[in-house]
């Protein structure tokens, strides 16, 4: 076990590495001045004069990708090349109201997808179930915004219960809090719910037709406890690797999702980045996400032995 | 009736009619015909779909085989995919786009990039499952050499997982290149892609929804269409990846 932790650890700096140079190598791969290309059709000689110095363009290509790793690793992300700002200090402003946004879909997600998908494998073939993988098949058939759009119009246009824009930060309080991200959350939430609740519908059925279920049944022991006791502790590996997989959609939507409902976060500075064509930032954003998806997948992976002792690394 | 009225003639009379008969589905804050945008943004949106599928299901057939026929090319190539594969999908696209000018080959370009790696991997799968078959090592003890067998034998072999990759890569670049779009990094915003008109319908949406919930619709039905393809060619192609009834 220890063995398998520092291995898997070992892994790491080459996985993220390799996720640096991506991010790094994407501005090069287009043919062209890369300092022209960020500063815009309209730009003047002397702005795209002042970025290529900024991004040490005029550097040869080694030297300017040591110095960036050098810099990551110290935990300097680069400078805003529009607001003339560190990156690290613009995610920090930003991080609040996204990560409560992630957290937040998540932990709604995950509540409604796990029992959706459970009666699912247990009532299997009958009108429910057909009408929840019907559900979810159409869930992620809609993108983010259009999801956004729907609930925002039903719940905040038509019925008026919840706010459809912007964010309240916790300090405020929390009812105003909650009642702010909830829309978001479930817009951000509801194709990755989606995907969760037909992986535990499959992982489910494999595990009913097991005999320690059948034995269980045998005893006389009631549906809840079969299926969240017995089955479920069992099905639960595949599920909570797509949990962990599927993290990477919530990051990926949370830029839309902030774009909808007006949310403060980094999705909002994403936005500024790409009109901006703010090159630094968008690195930084990215590689934040990638480190802290690698970092979520590795902790998954390694919760496998706690889920099921059979586990062994 | 496909498309009678040009989709980009701008009238500042009829601005942001209601749909009739005329104008079946109303027109936008510029006067544009919605219907006729509609109808010439399926044309985009499901030719952006249809190459990325193509483009990936190839790159990702060539890297998934460099990939399975070596142990030192494996892992080579394969510590790359999952570099790839570490980055969401949204932001990789959006940061491919914003290292690039936006046009509609860009955005093809982008999409595939990024689901090149799901395509390879599976390909890759397939192909170490498929190498420890009698038939390969038969094919092998008859003298065959390697690219003989790769193209002969093990090719015909990854066609049906990657019809149903395919599906998956068509119904996910839809969704990417209108969120892209969206977003303001996609397709350029003078192209009607189905993205682009629900951009710009976003700033009316609350007073004008269906601006943004027609072309939505198109949307949702086109990706549900090939989600459910894919589901299906999934059960008739490989048996054993089929729900149990």
């Amino acid at each position: 076990m220890l063995y398998y932790i520092v291995r898997r650890l070992l892994m790491l700096p080459p996985v993220m590495f390799i996720v640096a140079s991506i991010v790094f190598g994407l501005l090069y791969v287009t043919p062209g001045d890369p300092a022209a290309m960020i500063a815009g059709d309209q730009a003047t000689p002397e702005e795209v004069e002042r970025i290529r110095i900024s991004m040490g363009l005029d550097q040869p290509f080694y030297i300017r990708f040591g110095v960036w790793i050098w810099q990551v690793m110290n935990g300097d992300l680069g400078t805003s090349i529009f607001a003339n700002q560190p990156v690290v200090h613009m995610i920090g402003q930003r991080i609040g109201p996204t990560f409560s946004l992630l957290t937040l879909s998540l932990v709604v997600s995950v509540a409604i997808a796990i029992p959706v998908g459970v009666v699912a494998a247990w009532r299997r073939g009958r009108a429910i179930d057909r009408v929840i993988t019907s559900l979810t098949v159409l869930a992620f058939s809609l993108p983010v915004f259009v999801v956004g759009y729907l609930l925002a119009f039903s719940f905040s246009t038509t019925l008026g219960w919840l706010p459809a824009q912007g964010y309240v930060p916790l300090a405020d309080g929390f009812a105003p809090y909650i009642s702010h991200l909830l829309l978001p959350s479930l817009t951000l939430g509801l194709s990755y719910a989606a995907i969760l609740a037909r992986t535990t519908r499959a992982s489910m059925l494999d595990t009913l037709t097991q005999d320690y279920v059948r034995t269980a049944v045998a005893k006389g022991a009631g549906p809840r406890v079969i299926l969240y006791k017995h089955a479920l502790r069992n099905a639960s590996v595949p599920i909570v690797t797509i949990v962990s997989i599927g993290i990477a959609t919530l990051m990926g939507g949370s830029v839309i999702t902030e774009s909808v409902f007006s949310i403060p976060g980094i999705g909002r500075l994403t936005l500024d980045a790409i009109l901006h064509r703010d090159y630094p930032v968008i690195q930084g954003v990215v590689l934040l996400f990638s480190a802290s998806y690698v970092l979520i997948n590795l902790i998954t992976d390694l919760a496998y032995t706690v889920l099921d002792p059979r586990i062994r690394y | 009736m496909l498309g009678a009225v040009d989709p980009r003639a701008v009238s500042v009379t009829k601005r942001l009619r209601p749909p009739s008969a005329e104008f079946w589905f109303g027109t936008d804050a510029l006067g544009r015909d919605l219907y006729s945008r509609v109808v010439y943004g399926a044309r985009i949106s499901i030719g952006v779909s249809i190459s990325c599928a193509f483009l990936s299901c190839i790159g990702g057939t060539i890297i998934g085989m460099v990939s399975a026929s070596g142990k030192w090319a494996d892992s080579v190539v394969m510590r790359i995919m999952d570099g790839f594969m570490s980055i969401p999908a949204m932001l990789l696209a959006i940061a491919l786009m914003a290292a690039t000018r936006g046009s509609v080959g860009t955005v093809i370009v982008a999409i595939t990039i990024v689901e090149i790696p799901r395509v390879a991997r599976v390909i890759r799968g397939v192909m170490l499952a498929l190498r420890e078959l009698p038939f390969v090592e038969a094919a092998v003890a008859a003298g065959s050499t390697t690219p003989k067998i790769v193209i002969r034998h093990l090719l015909p072999a990854v066609v049906s997982p990657l019809t149903v990759q395919a599906t998956f890569v068509a119904s996910a670049a839809i969704i990417i290149e209108a969120s892209l779009s969206f977003i303001g990094a996609g397709t350029p915003p003078t192209i009607p892609s189905w993205g682009n008109i629900m951009a710009d319908g976003k700033t009316l949406w609350q007073v004008k929804p269906h601006l943004v919930f027609i072309p939505a619709v198109f949307l949702g039905v086109t990706v549900l269409g090939v989600n459910l393809l894919g589901d299906g060619l999934r059960d008739a192609l490989d048996p054993r990846m089929a729900e149990r009834p």
